[in-house]
């Protein structure tokens, strides 16, 4: 296996007065796949081009192997890119595409054989060696291009959203087909895209960027359970925001929201000024549990039926209305009615309000 | 809101007036080409009358006197090998110099490049006769009185539009991430724009460079200014034939003239035409 690790160290790159990328670090393993995932503008693309060598680090290192490779050109640094338009060589056969960078590393013409062959028999595209890229699915195609890219044996694939580019009902079968080429390869693959689905789909960890910084990596169990800002509490999933303050005592802390609601909350390992609390909707009990302490109380609007679950809408005594799961074999209090709602306070999150 | 449900009827009146402007339609585009093709056919049937004299039209008997009177004059087949040289060298100066333009044209937006870009299309909208009075004082202020030397600088200038817009237009439909993709797979650049840039753009070159040779092959102003009695090109040698004595041989000249330029036009047909079919493959998403 050829595949390496990556580092990137405290990346930096700045276009005219707007730092695209400011400060981004992040670290895989040989064989890892890393979904860079933000919206976009977020930097991730950005990243990707400077890992790649279309962009120059302003400041900052790559690693791969633990060789900093942020001085070497594009074309010497054995990354494969898979472009989100595929970017087939369209006067070429698929055939052709695939040798294309065998053909500039000099590999022997029997070995770009058996590789290309080995490669369009794991992208499942057998028999299709001399058409040309037009006579092709988009779904074809991207595996192509994944074929191309992967002949070279790279270090490290880089793949820019991957699925962006597909009918909606095909990215699905499509997601679960290009998650198995990957782990039957074992490359270490980076996958930049700005979809939660696919980020969880595709990657063992996920690397979430905001601003030109990662913010946060982990499973997206880990993500989902314990987000570090309230940025990525928001993006990964729902989550019910309040602004306020911390009160900490001595063995307990309550939050106090601005809109005056008092939650008591599990004492947060690090304090910064500007926090607020995050609930999970699925989190919040109607009606509140005994076992809560902090509650929350509110006036049921609408209650929206949807098979498995039910949506109650519940305005809180500021207006803010939230919207709660419930299941639906569960008795409800009526529209219109008055409820206290619960929430157990390891749910409550404070965290930073970035 | 609510709309309610109607069903839409074309009145009979205004059903009348769409085929109306529908027959007019076609009528303006027959006599358009009428106008375009009638003449032609004229000079080509002329070009074959067996009398001696410009009768009228139809003529009554056939012959192909003209055309040997073409070929026994030795001022038209110098003016023709003059005219196929003059083209043949001046295309390949003006598709080589155009397409390297265009490229760097291509590589993005850089102070100035507008400018630059207006002036290679600017010998478009000079009229040919300043053209040829200004390049024959530049060629003597240089000192160069040799008339074929001068007629390829005419020639290449006015071509030149030609060949840096065709390829210009076929550079930039190629994506950026076609020519990255090249080098992320371990092309150095000079190698993925050998690769991948040159044969996408090789219609548009090729298409620029037919069309520079038609342009070369035609003109009569800028030639008029650059030639001398010596070195005459073909529409020269017709021109000053026509004012000589009119008679059918300048039939039989534009007719094998037309058949050359429908000649070329054909072989840029089929240019385009290829054009397309790649144009699918890049532009499929």
């Amino acid at each position: 296996m050829n595949s390496a690790g990556l580092n990137l160290v405290n990346a930096m790159k700045r276009f005219g007065d707007l730092a695209a990328v400011d400060g981004a670090s992040l670290s895989m393993q040989s064989g890892e796949i890393v979904a860079l995932l933000g919206p976009s503008g977020c930097g991730k693309t950005t990243t990707l081009r400077l890992i790649a060598g279309f962009e120059q680090l302003d400041a900052g290192s790559i690693e791969i192997a633990g060789t900093d490779i942020a001085r070497l050109p594009p074309y010497r640094r054995d990354i494969g890119l898979v472009f989100q338009d595929y970017a087939l060589f369209p006067h070429l056969t698929v055939a052709q595409n695939v040798n294309y960078g065998m053909v500039q590393r000099g590999v022997p013409k029997a070995e770009q054989e058996r590789r290309r062959n080995e490669l369009l028999r794991l992208a499942r595209l057998e028999g299709l060696g001399e058409r040309r890229p037009a006579a092709l699915s988009g779904g074809q195609q991207q595996r192509v291009a994944l074929a191309r890219a992967l002949a070279i044996s790279p270090k490290l694939l880089l793949l820019d959203e991957p699925l962006s580019n597909l009918d909606a009902k095909l990215r699905e079968t499509l997601r679960i087909e290009l998650r198995d080429i990957l782990r039957t390869v074992g490359t270490t693959t980076l996958v930049v895209t700005h979809d939660q689905t696919e980020a969880i789909g595709l990657a063992d960890r996920i690397a979430l960027m905001n601003k030109g910084r990662i913010v946060q990596i982990g499973t997206a169990r880990e993500i989902y359970q314990e987000p570090a800002t309230r940025f990525v509490a928001e993006f990964i999933g729902q989550s019910i925001w309040f602004s306020g303050h911390l009160k900490q005592g001595l063995d307990r802390a309550e939050f106090v929201s601005d809109d005056g609601i008092v939650l008591p909350v599990a004492p947060p390992t690090s304090v910064r000024p500007d926090v607020g609390l995050s609930i999970r909707p699925e989190h919040i009990h109607l009606p509140a549990r005994p076992s809560d302490i902090g509650c929350i109380p509110a006036t049921v609007t609408i209650i929206e039926f949807f098979g498995a679950e039910l949506i109650v809408s519940c305005r809180l005594d500021s207006g803010r209305v939230i919207r709660i799961p419930v299941r639906s074999d569960e008795s409800l209090p009526a529209t219109g009615a008055r409820v206290e709602l619960g929430v157990a306070p390891e749910r409550c999150r404070v965290i930073a309000d970035g | 809101m609510r709309t309610s449900p109607s069903v839409m009827r074309a009145s009979p009146t205004s059903m009348a007036a769409d085929w109306a402007a529908g027959a007019m339609f076609r009528l303006l585009f027959a006599i358009s080409v009428l106008f375009l093709v009638l003449p032609v056919i004229v000079s080509v049937v002329l070009s074959f009358d067996n009398r001696q004299f410009l009768g009228p039209f139809p003529p009554t008997q056939f012959s192909l006197r003209w055309y040997r009177g073409f070929f026994e004059n030795p001022a038209y087949l110098d003016g023709l090998i003059v005219s196929l040289k003059l083209a043949v060298i001046s295309t390949a100066i003006s598709t080589v110099a155009g397409a390297c333009a265009a490229y760097v044209l291509s590589l993005g937006r850089w102070p100035g490049r507008d400018t630059i870009e207006m002036l290679f299309l600017s010998p478009k909208f000079v009229p040919t006769v300043v053209i040829g009075f200004s390049m024959l004082g530049f060629a003597s202020a240089i000192e160069v009185f040799d008339p074929f030397t001068r007629l390829i600088m005419g020639h290449v200038v006015i071509t030149l539009p030609f060949t840096v817009r065709a390829t210009l237009a076929s550079l930039i439909g190629i994506r950026a991430s076609l020519v990255e993709a090249a080098i992320s797979l371990g092309a150095p650049p000079w190698r993925a724009f050998l690769d991948v840039t040159l044969p996408l753009a090789r219609t548009g070159i090729v298409a620029g460079g037919l069309m520079a040779f038609v342009l070369s092959f035609d003109e009569v102003a800028v030639s008029l200014f650059l030639s001398d009695a010596f070195t005459q090109t073909l529409p020269i040698a017709l021109v000053a034939e026509m004012r000589a004595n009119l008679n059918l041989t300048v039939a039989a000249v534009s007719t094998v003239f037309a058949a050359v330029t429908i000649l070329i036009v054909f072989f840029l047909d089929r240019a385009v035409g290829l054009d397309r079919v790649i144009g699918q493959g890049i532009y499929r998403g």
